[in-house]
């Protein structure tokens, strides 16, 4: 059982306290796995759900919308429960499987919250993909394109990384360019462009 | 440079930085442009969220866990019989041929190997960041772009052609660190270190230790870990870690 109360671990998201995230893993990453493999899936795809159940919660948090939520465990196993279902429905799912979908849709006392789970599990999916190829660049196009995002000039860029104009205008754009193609390729694969 | 350079304008108009003109010029294209609107699009989706930092920092948290939990963990049960049997005959392989091996083999390179290669990152950020040493010099900024790029046999000639130039030095030692030739990538970071008069000398230790695991030298190595351990600097608890894993290996 989780030593916090659901207001702790609520709190703990939004302000992205690892260790209570790590509890949150240790606690409720078996029983996860275990439904997901149930149904037709693997560890990986069980840690995918478990991250994007906690990308659900921070952004409900953010925007206030579920700070009533009283059993964080039970609201917790229906997102990830809704997530797998979407993700099987929406044949993003490689494997076989002979479900009853009735078996895996979130409790019903949910199901108000759940109407906008599917419309986070979207947009969150591109923040993802957004990161996964930000993380894949070198350490100095990460940096330049940070500061190109928030809304730096050139010439302020290049003072600050110590480098000259001229580079600075050229590496911009190669790391944009890198950036672009590895978000592109990673859309395309989901055909999500 | 064109200061009208398309991307430059999209930056421009995202973080709101268009001149009024330039901003209805921009907004008539992107009314009649369905490529540069997905590309507007896009662009602000992938910026919204990079310099989101606190969400950017909830998915490295979530990323690590993923990281972590993906090592696969092979689970023995040590009274089967079977296994018995397999690590007896195991021990006794071992015992007969290690005397044998030991003579070609003489050390666990592999093994010191894949801690330098879990150690060895891409550092050019940290590199540009924190020196204080100029990059105004088109070689070796060309180098720069070429090492980034991972052409390092290409960036290496760049960098050779400044050997004054400890940035291009340390830069140099990383590509030939790429190439897994350590013994160059050694004589670079030692001309850093030696050179003193920088703020480099601790990624030239940093990578200097890690060359000398990963060629096998571990009594320089850990030299070096060690005095790299006992400071305050930015890779002190790296080198703890490395320290510890070379004393379990």
């Amino acid at each position: 059982m989780l030593k916090y109360t659901t207001q702790e671990i609520l709190k703990g998201i939004l302000e992205n306290n690892s260790i209570i995230i790590q509890s949150i893993y240790d606690n409720y990453f078996l029983g996860i796995k275990k439904f997901i493999e149930k149904f037709g899936g693997s560890k990986d795809d069980a840690l995918d759900v478990f991250q994007d159940g906690i990308l659900v919660i921070y952004e409900q948090m953010k925007s206030g919308e579920i700070e009533q939520i009283s059993n964080f465990s039970g609201y917790f196993f229906s997102i990830c429960k809704f997530k797998w279902f979407n993700t099987i429905r929406d044949g993003k799912f490689n494997g076989s499987t002979n479900i009853d979908f009735e078996d895996i849709l979130p409790a019903f006392e949910y199901k108000e919250a759940s109407n906008n789970w599917s419309e986070i599990f979207e947009r969150e999916y591109r923040v993802k993909v957004y990161f996964d190829s930000f993380m894949e660049l070198s350490s100095t196009c990460q940096m330049m394109i940070r500061y190109v995002a928030y809304g730096w000039a050139i010439e302020d860029i290049a003072d600050k990384m110590n480098f000259s104009v001229v580079y600075t205008y050229r590496k911009r754009q190669l790391c944009l360019n890198k950036l672009i193609e590895l978000v592109n390729h990673r859309l395309n694969e989901n055909n999500k462009l | 440079m064109k200061q009208n350079d398309k991307t430059l304008l999209i930056d421009r108009y995202i973080t709101g930085r268009l001149e009024d003109t330039e901003l209805w010029e921009f907004k008539t294209n992107l009314a009649k442009d369905e490529k540069l609107a997905r590309e507007v699009k896009l662009r602000k989706e992938i910026y919204n969220a990079i310099s989101n930092e606190q969400k950017m920092n909830l998915l490295k948290t979530l990323r690590n866990i993923k990281t972590n939990k993906t090592k696969r963990i092979f689970n023995i049960n040590i009274y089967s019989r079977q296994v018995q049997a397999f690590a007896a005959s195991i021990i006794i392989l071992i015992v007969v041929g290690a005397g044998i091996l030991s003579n070609y083999l003489g050390s666990t390179h592999e093994s010191n190997y894949d801690i330098y290669s879990s150690y060895f990152i891409n550092e050019g950020s940290l590199i540009s960041n924190r020196s204080d040493v100029s990059t105004n010099n088109s070689l070796v900024e060309t180098g720069i772009i070429l090492y980034e790029d991972e052409k390092y046999k290409e960036a290496i000639s760049m960098f050779e052609s400044n050997p004054e130039n400890v940035l291009a030095r340390l830069y140099c030692g990383l590509a030939y660190m790429k190439l897994d030739k350590f013994n160059q990538a050694e004589k670079q970071f030692k001309y850093v270190i030696n050179h003193h008069d920088n703020i480099l000398i601790d990624q030239a230790e940093w990578n200097l230790g890690l060359s000398y695991l990963a060629d096998n030298k571990i009594k320089q190595a850990v030299s070096i870990f060690t005095k790299i351990a006992s400071e305050n600097g930015a890779y002190n608890k790296q080198a703890n870690d490395i320290i510890k894993e070379l004393e379990n290996n």
